[in-house]
């Protein structure tokens, strides 16, 4: 976490505060940054040494009092990391340092009541590249240099962790797929194309049809019905023509030439933009 | 140790290290996490209630270098104060150490 992340994380921590005391306490880890990083530290070293702005906001929000521990220069199991202080359950890294297996052994830090290791909270899934970091000083580097200690395991966050994750469900099965296309998709597909064709096909029987007919009705003369008739037998090949023109090559061709890239990719691709 | 305990402890460290001269937050921040296990950042809301009972009060002052520093001061209830949690802490330790049979007693 550098000075930017730490101090807008703080921001919003506090935001129940008024304004001017939020900005005058904002200002003043500001002011600890800036010193810090003037004695040579790095915005990450200032961070951890701070504790996460989530705790530390607590103790603005409410009467709560910091835990602390008396460092035991005797022992060799002072030199942690400052602790973050704790209330209840277990402290999740969230990037402000590695939890000490010393810390553990001593029982610096609340475990849960079930003694297990704390469940990844999806809170934690965007600082994953924090997490990354802490876990690999926490396993490398050890707490401390205290390696006899059984360190627990590190939690895990599940998006740091693909191996964990189990496979994607398919949202299609290959052989449902086929069946469908078989027994639904082509008896549609040959339907829809009957029924083009048969839009094709209605003008001319149309069309003959009622030019027999009009000749055949008393007092009108073959012009008349046939100018009528064939009015009529255009407007429906017109239309005809536009369903051919617009199913058959976009709908049908397109659709088609999709649905089959889909299938064929054991239903991966989206099939569609062919 | 209890709450109450332990909060009486951090407020006479930080007020006795505001005894003898006056301080701005990141000395006293890191100076207290030389010796005891807390977060430095713990440290700016306890000076923060501390101010707000009237113990310290700040003020700002220019540095040499960078912007001006927030100084923290005992204030006059705060000396008394500081010689109340001292004479407790005194008296307090005292008494355990007779029984622990440790240095001092």
């Amino acid at each position: 976490m550098n000075k930017n992340e730490y101090i807008s994380a703080l921001r919003s921590q506090l935001r129940r505060l008024p304004s001017n005391d939020v900005d005058e306490i904002v200002k003043e880890f500001e002011a600890h940054f800036d010193m810090g990083i003037a004695d040579g530290k790095t915005e990450f070293e200032i961070a951890q040494k701070l504790g996460a702005p989530e705790e530390v906001a607590q103790y603005y929000l409410s009467d709560e009092v910091p835990q602390f521990e008396v460092k035991n220069d005797g022992n060799g199991t002072s030199a942690g990391f400052p602790i973050i202080p704790v209330k209840t359950g277990w402290v999740i890294d969230r990037g402000v340092g590695p939890q000490t297996a010393a810390g553990f052994a001593n029982g610096q830090y609340a475990r849960p009541v079930n003694n297990q290791p704390p469940k990844p909270e999806p809170s934690d899934a965007p600082n994953a590249h924090v997490g990354a970091k802490a876990k690999e000083t926490y396993e490398k580097v050890g707490p401390q240099g205290q390696k006899n200690i059984p360190l627990p395991p590190y939690p895990e966050y599940p998006s740091q962790n693909p191996g964990r994750v189990t496979k994607q469900p398919k949202d299609c099965h290959i052989l449902f797929a086929w069946l469908f296309t078989i027994f639904v998709f082509i008896p549609v597909w040959i339907l829809a194309l009957a029924l083009v064709l048969l839009l094709i096909a209605a003008p001319i029987g149309l069309g003959v049809l009622c030019v027999g007919l009009f000749t055949w009705v008393p007092g009108m003369s073959v012009g008349v019905g046939g100018t009528v008739c064939l009015a009529i037998a255009s407007a429906f090949a017109a239309i005809g023509a536009a369903f051919v023109a617009f199913f058959a090559l976009k709908g049908f061709v397109l659709g088609t030439i999709a649905y089959i890239r889909y299938i064929a990719s054991g239903c991966k691709s989206k099939g569609g933009n062919v | 140790m209890n709450v109450q305990f332990k909060k009486g402890v951090l407020d006479l460290c930080v007020l006795a290290m505001l005894k003898d001269s006056d301080r701005y937050g990141y000395e006293l921040a890191s100076t207290l996490s030389e010796t005891i296990k807390i977060s430095d950042g713990t440290v700016y809301p306890l000076l923060r209630k501390l101010a707000s009972d009237g113990l310290v009060a700040s003020y700002l002052q220019e540095s040499q270098s960078g912007p001006p520093r927030k100084y923290y001061s005992l204030t006059a209830s705060g000396k008394i104060r500081l010689q109340e949690l001292l004479d407790d802490w005194n008296a307090f330790t005292a008494s355990v150490n007779k029984i622990v049979g440790g240095r001092n007693a």
